[in-house]
């Protein structure tokens, strides 16, 4: 125990002895070399950056995208309000495991478009894919087809 | 299909790409002249249609490309103004909401997205820019699902 400030002294000087060495090996020597160059590193201005030209960007393709939409929003009003009647709460058949299962879908098609299913709509419901997929609605004929599978 | 006079072949495809039939040619290749020979017909009475979740490009080049959501669409128009059973309704809404809103590629709630875009056009300030701004993601979302168009070359 150091009772003294004379023995507190001669505490400190062994102590400074032992630990000497240990501070001056080449590892910490050139952390500290390191650490001193770090503190002459100038401070790096920080990057410029072209907010201007994002603005003017912004500012020309918004209103592009937004007459863009407005374009389209008679197509887009007809085509939600009608898919809106016909949507159920859950999706049964997701919800029977048939999601993306490609013979099941060629056999719900057939079906959808088959005369048997409800006669009177037959060549109208046949006709209208037709004239959504761009073809002549002609190539229908006068009578409904049989859809095979 | 086989409407007399021309004839239609569908391959529809779901969670893959077109592969190679039986004779080692590409399916929308080979079925149309096998159909064809089957039927009797020339070739050029063969209507080829590749359907797919997001209307991809067949390997024939002649083949109409179409999506699920157009021929569901396509469905609802007609059936709109016909008086169904109510059995043949709930079937044919089953398919109609499946096709919709699962059997497309979009990454957003089929459902919710329409029925919150179905909601918006009956208010007054459907068209206003400043709300087509705000709603600029979901719009064009449901431009993106509901609008896309059968490719062919003709």
């Amino acid at each position: 125990m150091v009772k003294s400030a004379g023995q507190f002294a001669a505490f400190a000087q062994k102590a400074n002895a032992l630990l000497r060495p240990r501070l001056s090996t080449p590892i910490v020597l050139q952390f500290q070399e390191f650490i001193e160059k770090a503190r002459r590193l100038e401070p790096k201005p920080p990057p410029e950056v072209h907010l201007n030209e994002f603005k003017r960007f912004a500012d020309a393709s918004i209103p592009m995208a937004v007459a863009s939409i407005k374009q389209s929003l008679p197509a887009i009003t007809e085509r939600v309000r009608l898919a809106s009647k016909w949507l159920t709460d859950h999706d049964l058949l997701k919800l029977a495991g048939f999601r993306y299962v490609e013979n099941s879908y060629t056999k719900l098609m057939a079906w959808a478009l088959a005369e048997t299913t409800h006669p009177p709509s037959a060549l109208r419901r046949q006709r209208a894919w037709m004239i959504s997929l761009g073809l002549d609605e002609a190539m229908c004929g006068q009578n409904p087809c049989l859809p095979e599978t | 299909m086989d409407f007399g006079k021309f004839a239609i072949v569908v391959e529809a495809k779901t969670a893959s790409y077109e592969h190679a039939a039986p004779s080692g040619i590409s399916q929308t290749l080979a079925y149309p002249s096998a159909i064809a020979r089957k039927l009797g017909r020339p070739i050029e009475d063969i209507e080829m249609i590749y359907i797919s979740p997001d209307g991809h490009e067949a390997q024939n080049e002649k083949a109409t490309m179409t999506t699920f959501v157009t021929f569901a669409l396509s469905l609802a128009s007609v059936l709109e103004t016909e008086e169904l059973p109510p059995d043949t309704r709930t079937a044919y809404k089953m398919v109609i909401t499946h096709f919709l809103t699962t059997a497309t590629t979009s990454s957003a709630s089929v459902r919710e997205l329409i029925t919150r875009v179905a909601g918006w056009s009956l208010q007054p300030d459907w068209t206003d820019d400043r709300r087509i701004l705000h709603r600029l993601h979901d719009l064009a979302e449901a431009a993106t699902i509901l609008l896309s168009e059968p490719k062919h070359e003709r």
